[in-house]
């Protein structure tokens, strides 16, 4: 039961018709006077039923207003699924005899009502006649009741659309009050072109951008608005205005000027869109707004003409949550500070990352993150490699803003600092160089007259000359000198009249014990100082460099001479280069080449083609093996006529002038090779004339001998005789030809 | 038995000198004296046997045909149990004298002048038909 009553959706539709507790109006009361005296009852009623009561919008009849909903017929009404609720007589019906409106006041017995369904079909409430006595309605009576339901039902909607309609016009009201604020308290501008009549309207602020009053502009033609644009802006404008006719892009915003009424150039930003296009898609109306940046522009142009002279560069610096990093807003100084255009350096911030020193590199970004963590002013300086060779010193300093997401920026100025660096650095080498003179000064400082005599002589002489310094008062420096250097001395010492400063080489002075140590000496003039009226001379002790340079002069050049008067080739080359770095005497003698031409050899250049190969690997096997010193061995070289040369090379390998080279002596063998061949073939000789001995001369020896023997016996007769003499006289001369033979072969 | 003997030198004071030996000596009733190797051989060849002996005379150094190609040819027909060879030179080259005594178809080298007394030395050993043939 009831639950239709208690539906939400029902209920909701009730409250937006907002009836509930309003007074009574007239269009009502007419329709429930009208509803009873067509049905002829005493009382007639608009009920509307929310949860919990019945609200009579209209009572005619009775003077309540409400009565609770568990007791109301029109709930039952409701409820029913007919469009008419009738009970003739409450008193004999069991669902309203106990009810009190039954039982008392107003004692109903008869109730008919119709309920007003709206058009979401939901029951509102009931048009009702009541009376207190049993009754029944006519067909007529009963239709009648029905249409002025319906009557009442129009009533509630026509009430609902103006509730609206009121709502509605309140809110539009406040946007546009609102608008209307923003756009006069903003200063912007505003303009609508009816693009088809060709006429443009603006508002107060368009038209005082440039010095006129709204009527001065009202309805202007887009000719008029056109000749406000400066004419070198006119077509950037009207291009993209087209564009947006052609729909390419939805609307512009573009920066141009405009002239204002008394001459001057207002720089804004014009922004527009088309508002409606017509049937052919032609745009009928477009609007836009205009903005006054003059400010912003004279600030940005007096900002740049700041930061671009500012002798360095300004920008702004963005370093990103994940450590990635970017520079943005260069000035124009980039181009020298750091040797690249703005446009270069705009997103590559490691253009200049990998030009900061690397000693400077990890010291700059931990400022950086350090200033970005404690919100402190970064600064700090680096070295800078500039493209152009030099290597710069530069001074950075901003102050961070987070901007929130981990991202932090700096407006930061960057200048060259090298000028300042350098004097700085000056300032300090020449305190460090006086500190070093004053305090550890091993130099012994005098002061003396015209003519030589000390006048002062510093504490450290006692040190360096063990002599302490009053024994030099009014004695002359001269008397110190060793005297094969006095004269040499005393001329520079003479020409201190002309020159103010000079360094006197070193010369040999006398200390306590007589011997002689070597000083060098500078001396200054400051005769016409009359803080010092004296010869300032500052002398140190340089014994010990004088005589190691002295032995290692000697020992250079005994070596010097061992090289250049030895009988033999010599020649020193470069174990890499082969280059002949020097030649004595005897190597330019034997081979021909001038010294010239030698140190513009290799030593490759000194012996035949076949000879290279193995040249290169007894060089190559002293550059693989630096304990190997010493070489001996035999090679082929070439002299500047072509004849070819065998020589025995000697050579050790030595450190000469920071280079790994050969000291070679080369000893020409090829007459003693010559000689022994020589030998052999004599030998060959003499062994032929043994055996020529033995055979050939032995031969008539042999046969005189058996000649002579046959002479012994004397039993032969004179004929044999004068045969065997005959014979013996013939060979002897054979041997004495083979004897002269043998002489002719020996003297061969 | 007197053996058949053939003197090869081509030194005419030689076969003169070894002529007078031969007589003096009785070592061969009628010697053969060649100046050069190849007619020699010819002679040889001509006349020689098995029941004879042979004895040779040979100098070392010749013109033409040299004392070892001598042996070279005379070993194609003769045989070693007969035929007895003795290098004569006039030179006291050990080399050579080496030479020769290593040769086994040498029996010795005799060194220029033959003395009387050395042929009579060899004579009694071949007439003793001793150490000269070799089996």
């Amino acid at each position: 039961m009831m639950s239709k009553i208690h539906d939400e959706k029902r209920l909701e539709a009730v409250d937006s018709y907002n009836i509930l507790n309003t007074l009574p109006e007239k269009e009502y009361d007419d329709i429930t006077r009208l509803a009873s005296i067509i049905c002829d009852v005493p009382v007639s009623l608009v009920s509307v039923i929310s949860g919990s009561k019945q609200f009579f919008k209209s009572h005619y009849g009775v003077d309540i207003s409400e009565t609770p909903v568990d007791v109301a017929f029109c709930a039952h009404a409701i409820e029913s699924t007919e469009d008419i609720f009738i009970v003739e007589d409450a008193r004999q019906d069991e669902r309203f005899s106990a009810n009190p409106l039954v039982v008392n006041d107003p004692n109903i017995v008869f109730y008919a009502g119709v309920p007003l369904i709206d058009e979401d079909k939901h029951a509102l409430g009931t048009l009702c006649v009541i009376d207190v006595q049993p009754k029944s309605l006519t067909d007529d009576q009963v239709a009648a009741l029905k249409i002025l339901a319906s009557q009442v039902m129009q009533l509630f909607i026509l009430r609902k659309s103006k509730l609206e309609l009121a709502v509605k016009h309140n809110e539009l009201n406040r946007k546009t009050k609102r608008l209307n604020n923003i756009i006069t308290s903003t200063k912007v501008g505003t303009w609508e072109w009816d693009v088809k009549q060709d006429v443009v309207q603006i508002n107060e602020n368009w038209a005082s951008m440039v010095g006129y009053t709204v009527d001065e502009l009202q309805h202007v033609n887009l000719e008029r608005f056109v000749s406000l644009i400066h004419k070198d802006d006119r077509e950037k404008v009207q291009q993209e205005v087209e564009k947006c006719f052609r729909k390419e892009i939805d609307f512009y915003d573009v920066e141009c000027r405009l002239v204002h009424k008394d001459g001057h150039i207002v720089w804004i930003i014009t922004k527009g869109q088309v508002m409606s296009w017509d049937s052919e898609n032609q745009p009928e109306f477009m609007s836009g707004i205009h903005v006054d940046i003059s400010k912003d522009k004279i600030l940005e142009a007096q900002f740049s003409t700041i930061t671009d002279n500012i002798p360095g560069v300004v920008f702004r610096y963005i370093l990103f949550e994940d450590g990635t990093d970017k520079l943005d807003l260069i000035t124009e100084g980039a181009r020298k500070l750091w040797g690249f255009t703005p446009e270069d350096v705009t997103g590559n911030s490691d253009l200049l990352w990998s030009r900061i020193d690397s000693e400077d590199l990890s010291t700059a970004k931990a400022s950086i993150i350090q200033s970005a963590k404690e919100g402190s002013e970064w600064q700090t300086e680096w070295r800078y490699n500039h493209p152009d060779g030099t290597v710069r010193w530069h001074k950075g300093k901003g102050t961070p803003l987070d901007v929130g997401e981990g991202v932090t920026i700096w407006d930061t100025i960057v200048t060259d600092i090298t000028e300042e660096k350098k004097i700085q650095h000056e300032l300090e080498q020449s305190e460090k160089r006086f500190k070093a003179l004053v305090q550890e000064g091993s130099d012994l400082i005098g002061i003396l007259d015209g003519e030589a005599n000390y006048m002062y002589v510093s504490p450290t002489s006692t040190q360096v000359l063990g002599i302490p310094p009053e024994d030099f008062i009014g004695k002359n420096a001269f008397d110190f000198i060793h005297p094969d250097d006095k004269e040499k001395v005393f001329a520079k010492f003479s020409a201190l009249a002309e020159t103010k400063q000079m360094t006197i080489a070193p010369f040999r002075f006398q200390n306590s014990e007589g011997e002689w140590r070597w000083v060098e000496t500078a001396v200054t003039n400051l005769l016409d100082d009359p803080t010092i009226e004296g010869i300032v001379a500052n002398s140190r002790d340089v014994t010990e460099r004088i005589r190691t340079n002295m032995k290692l002069r000697e020992s250079e050049q005994r070596y010097a001479d061992l090289f250049q008067i030895n009988p033999q080739p010599m020649f020193i080359y470069d174990l890499e280069s082969l280059q002949f770095l020097d030649v004595n005497q005897a190597a330019i003698d034997h081979y021909g080449y001038d010294r010239e031409q030698f140190l513009n050899f290799t030593i490759r250049d000194i012996r035949p083609e076949e000879g290279v190969e193995k040249m290169l690997q007894g060089v190559d096997k002293l550059r693989r093996d630096s304990s190997l010193k010493d070489t001996h061995t035999t090679h082929v070289h070439k002299k500047i006529d072509g004849t070819e040369i065998i020589v025995e090379i000697k050579g050790r390998v030595i450190d000469f002038k920071g280079h790994r080279v050969e000291l070679v002596l080369a000893t020409d063998v090829t007459k003693l090779l010559e000689n022994i061949e020589a030998i052999e073939k004599q030998n060959e000789k003499l062994t032929k004339i043994a055996w020529t001995q033995s055979h050939v001369v032995r031969a008539p020896l042999a046969s005189l001998m058996g000649l002579v023997s046959l002479l012994k016996y004397k039993k032969e007769n004179q004929t044999e005789q004068d045969k065997i003499l005959e014979l013996i006289d013939a060979v002897a001369h054979d041997l004495d030809n083979i004897i002269s033979e043998v002489v002719a072969i020996s003297t061969e | 038995m007197k053996p058949l003997v053939y003197v090869v030198d081509n030194d005419p004071v030689l076969l003169f000198l070894m002529s007078k030996l031969m007589e003096r000596t009785k070592f061969a009733d009628t010697p053969e004296f060649y100046e050069n190797g190849s007619d020699a051989l010819l002679g040889i060849r001509k006349i020689y046997n098995q029941e004879d002996v042979f004895v040779i005379f040979l100098d070392l150094n010749m013109p033409e045909m040299n004392g070892w190609e001598f042996l070279d040819e005379l070993d194609k027909f003769t045989s070693l149990s007969n035929t007895i060879v003795f290098m004569i030179s006039s030179s006291v080259d050990t080399i050579d004298k080496e030479k020769a005594n290593g040769h086994w178809r040498i029996s010795e080298f005799l060194i220029k002048p033959i003395e009387e007394s050395k042929l009579l030395e060899l004579k009694n050993e071949i007439e003793k038909g001793g150490k000269f043939l070799k089996s």
